[in-house]
């Protein structure tokens, strides 16, 4: 039987011919730089403590949206009010008022 | 569950760090990344995993027996019926409402009044986008560019792996299934390629994208009339500008989750409007559906084996069967016709010839003309109907209003976001180039911070991503 076939058919060997064949078409990671799961976890955690310093506030407005049950709400609050009042304390909470300020000042800037 | 959320956040660092965890037995990994899929899925309606499930079952038992059948006949009857079933499903969840009310409104018209039952039917998000994976999992197997799976699992997981699953991209069993069934290279994590496409899709959605729905084209839409000619220009130039942003972000964060995950997709966007032509446009645009709607439709038409006029036929019902993909709407229906008549006309114009060296202005000309052509073509697309749209036609005589829109901010969003797909190609490999010197302890203390920042530039709450609808 004849198969009907877009592109010239090739030998299946899962994990290379038909596979590379389609993924050339738009692949664009072959030249980019791969790193160990260690050194990845490294990069996520750095990500994360630096995201829960700078980001206190959005955290607590993201506590008041949990889900009531079980008092997850009222914890979590009460935790990252605590978080953000002691990144207000050291000063870098007022990282993102900053930014979403300056922002602003440009979202609302005029020739006039 | 969103992308730009604290709650996308909280689940991605589980995802990642269990699933790394599992990396050892990966049928457990595996198992693990459906169920994570089926809670990114079922957080929105819960319901509709039970679809999700429903589909990959029956494609996997359809694949397994397309692969095992060994005559022609039977394996293509076997073919047929698993794209009846996705496209049944597709076609119930999607059409049906608009085929009733379409009949309703017909039999009105020849005055016999007797309206069929309309049914609230809810569109499971992403419903296209799965089906069309089901879809090229049993035409594949079928052409033999890919084993069936012996897992359903693999299956499972091709059909629901959550960075895609919802909007996109449109990745294949060939290329997809084998990275699902080799063990994960914990060697070989892409992490610095993942965490800048995530930034640049936040950025593009939470900033460009959001600030220009809510700041001019949202406005601009609900009432075209109300706006000076100029201002409409510009919304709609924006609204180009937003779409792109929104859906490529998609793209981008689903491009990089993947990757931080293990898995590599490939590329869905690549800077549309540079292009030079409606026909360049869509290999630039939406890669992953130009190219199955290339292989899985406008190919088994008979593409242009049948000569230049047949050829241009399937053409023009490609575009016209992509706009139908788009929405159950006449309007979709004729924004696709638009670029399938762009799309023959620029084949009758160009007879095939190409020219490769064009002086600069023959080139922006080239540009303003595909550019303009799709943001006219924008304007059925994101009208409510054809009354909005020609309403917004009309108004672009209205000189005696007061120009609102073209405030520095929306210039530099517009513009810049016009601007950008002028940035070399390998813009991004650059930049990543030069990212991944640094220490990743460092990248990833960038990237955090990153992410606060666009956070904190982006207006308040949460859209959508426009592609959710489809």
């Amino acid at each position: 039987m004849t198969q009907q076939t877009s592109t010239p058919a090739t030998p299946v060997r899962p994990g290379e011919s038909a596979y590379q064949r389609h993924f050339a078409e738009v692949e664009f990671t072959r030249h980019m730089h791969p790193v160990p799961l260690r050194a990845a976890l490294r990069g996520v955690v750095a990500g994360l403590v630096v995201g829960l310093l700078v980001g206190s506030e959005e955290l607590q407005v993201w506590s008041t949206n949990l889900p009531t049950d079980y008092g997850i709400r009222e914890t979590a609050f009460a935790a990252t009010s605590w978080w953000h009042g002691t990144m207000q304390t050291v000063g870098l909470a007022d990282i993102f008022s900053w930014i979403r300020n300056g922002f602003r000042d440009f979202q609302y800037f005029t020739l006039s | 569950m969103l992308f730009p959320t604290l709650d996308f956040g909280v689940f991605f660092l589980i995802v990642f760090f269990a699933s790394w965890a599992l990396k050892d037995v990966n049928d457990w990994r595996k198992a693990f990344l459906v169920g994570a899929s089926y809670f990114f899925y079922g957080y929105w309606d819960w319901r509709f995993c039970f679809l999700l499930a429903a589909s990959s079952v029956v494609n996997y038992i359809a694949g397994r027996l397309i692969q095992d059948l060994p005559d022609g006949t039977k394996r293509r009857w076997v073919l047929r019926a698993a794209i009846v079933f996705n496209l049944g499903v597709l076609g119930f969840f999607k059409y049906f409402e608009f085929f009733i009310s379409s009949f309703n409104d017909m039999m009105i018209s020849v005055g016999l009044e007797r309206e069929l039952p309309l049914f609230e039917i809810i569109l499971p998000v992403g419903i296209s986008f799965f089906t069309f994976q089901g879809i090229s999992y049993v035409v594949d197997i079928y052409r033999r560019d890919v084993r069936a799976s012996r897992s359903l699992l693999d299956v499972l997981l091709y059909i629901s792996f959550f960075p895609q699953l919802v909007a996109g991209p449109i990745v294949r069993a060939s290329t997809l299934i084998p990275q699902i069934e080799a063990k994960p290279e914990p060697q070989r994590i892409l992490m610095s390629m993942g965490l800048l496409l995530v930034l640049l899709g936040l950025f593009k959605k939470m900033v460009i994208a959001n600030y220009l729905a809510t700041e001019m084209v949202d406005r601009v839409f609900e009432d075209p009339s109300f706006y000076h000619g100029a201002d409409l220009l510009l919304a709609i130039w924006g609204y180009a500008i937003q779409i792109y942003c929104d859906f490529s972000a998609y793209s981008d964060i689903a491009i990089g989750v993947a990757a931080m995950l293990g898995y590599r997709f490939q590329k869905n966007f690549n800077q549309p409007y540079r292009s030079e032509s409606i026909r360049e446009l869509w290999r630039r645009w939406h890669i992953s559906l130009s190219t199955w709607l290339r292989d899985y439709l406008y190919i088994p038409l008979g593409g242009n084996r049948g000569g230049p006029w047949m050829g241009r036929r399937n053409l023009f019902l490609t575009m016209f069967l992509g706009g139908a993909w788009h929405g159950a709407a006449w309007h979709f229906l004729f924004w696709g016709s638009l670029h399938g008549i762009a799309l023959v006309i620029e084949t009758i114009v160009s007879k095939g010839r190409q020219l490769t060296r064009k002086p600069v202005w023959a080139r922006a000309l080239l540009v303003f003309y595909a550019f303009n052509f799709n943001c006219l073509s924008f304007i059925f697309f994101r009208s409510e109907d054809f009354s909005y749209a020609f309403l917004y036609l009309e108004s672009f005589a209205n000189f005696d209003l007061p120009i609102e829109f073209w405030t520095p901010f929306l210039m530099t969003l517009v513009f810049g976001g016009f601007l950008m797909h002028f940035l070399p190609e390998d813009g991004l490999e650059r930049v990543e180039r030069r990212f991944r010197r640094l220490p990743m302890i460092v990248q990833g203390a960038l990237a955090g911070f990153a992410i606060v920042a666009i956070d904190a530039m982006g207006p308040d709450g949460v859209a959508p991503f426009i592609y959710f609808q489809f």
